[in-house]
């Protein structure tokens, strides 16, 4: 399992996997590899974000933080310590 | 009565669902130990009545909030409901349905209502269909705005559970919470798959208003200009009623002192109860006022986007993003502020937004800060055209604000909280608000101030208007009219009080006059010029030059010079910036905490606070 050291590492996770903070360039598709061990896991799997899913990101605030994705039909707001949580795939655009 | 639970993720439309079924015919109660609000209300169906529970909303019934964990002991504790009403929006089915998933397998009655379904980018969904599919359980679609819900009540009517029942999902040994939600997202995409579904593309507008309004420059620009202009307008159309609101409850107490012989019931009446009940009403207008344009913003769906500018600016202050308007709202009133930090959902922020709002320099502090201004601060200009007087009202302003973002990292510090901060927030299309909700709304928080703080604030006055009339000599023999006059404020158990504190007040710069003043404006602020312009027995309370005259020739008895000089002065507003002197916001805390501890915490640190650095100054500046 992955452990909570992915918090020292800033882009990416334990198995070299990108974390959605780190992704710089928006709006881009993301596909979600993982979700980090965290108290948030559960509720971030409830907003339909959990690995196999594919979600947006649309948007920063303008001091970088917090993030506004798109998940199916929702829009949703999180900030950089959940986006820290999430380990995605960047997909290229069609 | 039958009862049914409402049940639906946030932002799908279950108040107004809730507010078209019941109409006025609501309540508010309390859940037993949480601060969260239980709505019911009657609703008459085909001739039956039926009690409704408005639920809150959440995404699941797994207890980790104190909403989820509302909603989850509700279903499963109490066996009396006759109906779970799922309320789905049809722009978002799939995380919708997977709410329903959960509450069906809890093997309840249960029906599902689809809302927004004529909306542009909306599942068209078959209710006939839909039934089917979910094992013959009743289905409406309605839109709960507009759409008339004859179809729903003919179902809640005549709702009978289907023969067979079929769990969504089994739990096995090695599934944990993870791989359930991963599996009832699996089957309700499955089910989905069979209904046709309309091409989305609803979200466009949505896209391009948030071009601008969450901006870099724009957004923060527009975010301001929001907010002049509802303060513009609180001030400006708050004012009439509140003016006419205090000279009506003036006249009505002088009617009752004219007409009844004098006594002590008519001066309870007159002095007491009547201005007791006119400080409670005064309020409303701005409370009403303020949510009506905080309800708007809600429902047009800008405040999340207010939110995510803010949140970064806040968060290191122990704030939230949503703790701007409490904030901007405790410039005009602190009260209506505290009831709109409802609206942040993290307990912790909730509660540090609840505790600094009062800091913020409200609109009864503006008399008492122009009454010492005008006494104390030399009238010339700075640098040529900065006006000193102004700059110093300013600079009032400004500690408040300052001293609140202060006290919100220090709280951040301090206070414990068993969940960390975190800011999962769904950003709801933009849409028009609908005018009911906001009436609703706006009526619903100007009752829970009448009825929630209103009480505590009569009582709390009758209190302070016995202990300003009657002195230890009123039990004496003779109880002559002359001591429920006011011409006996000083000889009064306040008047004691207030000559008994002046040696902890006199290293401020403060008399025994003073003293009165600091304790009778526990009522209200802005008592200090009245109870000030009765010490100094000014016959006519809105000749404010005489009682400056007065004032300004009062001459402190040892030292010789001026009694309110500029050390006083700032010493004085200071201590008015920073005190907590207003019974009404403290019942309104008391009201929103469910418990008297934080009014009395928010009390003794702003007292605290108030103390020690007018003290300061004070000795500084003398």
């Amino acid at each position: 399992m992955i452990s909570s050291t992915v918090y020292s590492q800033k882009f990416f996770n334990q198995l070299g996997m990108l974390k959605l903070s780190a992704v710089k360039s928006f709006p881009v598709d993301c596909l979600v590899k993982s979700i980090s061990d965290d108290e948030l896991k559960d509720r971030l799997y409830e907003m339909g974000i959990f690995p196999g899913q594919s979600i947006r990101l649309l948007k920063k605030a303008p001091f970088g933080d917090p993030f506004m994705i798109s998940v199916d039909d929702s829009y949703l707001m999180l900030r950089l310590n959940e986006a820290d949580l999430i380990s995605v795939e960047m997909v290229e655009k069609s | 009565m039958r009862k049914i639970a409402l049940v639906g993720n946030p932002n799908v439309g279950k108040s107004t669902l809730f507010n078209k079924l019941t109409g006025l015919n609501q309540h508010v109660g309390n859940y037993p130990g949480v601060t969260v609000d239980k709505k019911y209300g009657i609703t008459s169906i085909n001739g039956e009545k039926y009690e409704i529970v408005d639920l809150p909303g959440v995404y699941s019934i797994n207890p980790k909030s104190e909403d989820e964990r509302i909603v989850y002991e509700y279903l499963t504790k109490k066996s009396d409901i006759d109906l779970v009403v799922v309320i789905a929006d049809a722009l978002n089915l799939e995380r919708n349905l997977v709410l329903f998933s959960q509450i069906y397998d809890l093997n309840l009655p249960i029906m599902l209502v689809v809302n927004r379904i004529d909306m542009k980018g909306a599942s068209k969904i078959d209710p006939y269909d839909l039934s089917r599919l979910l094992g013959g359980i009743p289905v409406a679609a309605i839109n709960a705005r507009t759409g008339d819900l004859k179809d729903l009540k003919d179902q809640i009517g005549g709702f009978e559970r289907p023969d067979q029942w079929q769990q969504f999902y089994t739990k096995t040994e090695e599934d944990n919470y993870e791989k359930e939600i991963e599996e009832r997202f699996a089957i309700v995409r499955k089910l989905l798959k069979f209904l046709k579904k309309e091409s989305k593309e609803a979200s466009s507008i949505t896209n391009k208003l948030d071009q601008i309004l969450v901006h870099r420059f724009f957004g923060y620009g527009i975010f301001i200009g929001i907010l002049f202009l509802i303060f513009q307008f609180l001030y400006a159309f708050a004012n009439v009623p509140m003016d006419l609101i205090d000279s009506f409850f003036g006249v009505a107490s002088g009617f009752v002192s004219d007409f009844l012989p004098a006594g002590p019931v008519s001066a309870l009446l007159a002095e007491g109860i009547i201005p007791g009940i006119g400080g409670v009403v005064i309020f409303i207008p701005q409370i009403a006022l303020l949510f009506l344009f905080l309800t708007i913003l809600e429902e047009t769906g800008y405040m999340t986007r207010a939110v995510f500018l803010m949140d970064k600016l806040m968060r290191p202050f122990g704030l939230h993003g949503k703790s701007v308007v409490p904030l901007m709202s405790g410039v005009a009133c602190a009260i209506p502020g505290i009831m709109a930090a409802r609206s942040i959902d993290q307990p912790k922020e909730r509660l540090i937004t609840i505790l600094v709002t009062p800091l913020m320099s409200c609109s009864a502090r503006l008399p008492v800060y122009i009454l010492l201004i005008t006494l104390t601060v030399p009238d010339q200009q700075i640098a040529g055209f900065i006006n000193l007087q102004g700059l110093v009202l300013l600079g009032m302003y400004l500690l408040g604000l300052i001293a609140a973002l202060l006290f919100g990292m220090l709280f951040k510090f301090i206070l414990k909280t068993e969940s960390k901060s975190f800011l999962i927030m769904e950003m709801p299309q933009y849409q028009v608000p609908y005018l009911k909700n906001v009436l609703f709304n706006v009526y619903e928080k100007s009752k829970a101030f009448v009825w929630g703080a209103g009480r505590i604030i009569i009582a709390l006055s009758i209190i302070l208007w016995v202990l300003g009339s009657y002195g230890p000599d009123s039990f004496g023999n003779d109880k002559s009219e002359e001591l429920i006059s006011q011409t006996a404020l000083e000889s009064s158990f306040i008047g004691i009080a207030g000559q008994q504190i002046e040696p902890v007040i006199e290293p401020l710069g403060y008399d025994w006059k003073i003293g009165i003043a600091l304790i009778t404006s526990f009522a209200a602020r802005e008592v200090f010029v009245s109870t000030m312009a009765t010490i100094y027995s000014i016959d006519n309370e809105e000749d404010e030059a005489s009682l400056l005259q007065r004032m300004n020739q009062e001459v402190d008895a040892y030292t010789g010079e001026k009694r309110y000089g500029l050390a006083t002065g700032i010493s004085l507003m200071i201590f008015y910036a920073f005190a907590m002197q207003c019974m009404s916001t403290l019942a309104i805390t008391k009201r929103e905490t469910k418990t008297w501890k934080w009014p009395l915490i928010q009390f003794g640190y702003m007292t605290t606070l108030a103390y020690v650095s007018s003290l300061i100054v004070y000795q500084l500046l003398a």
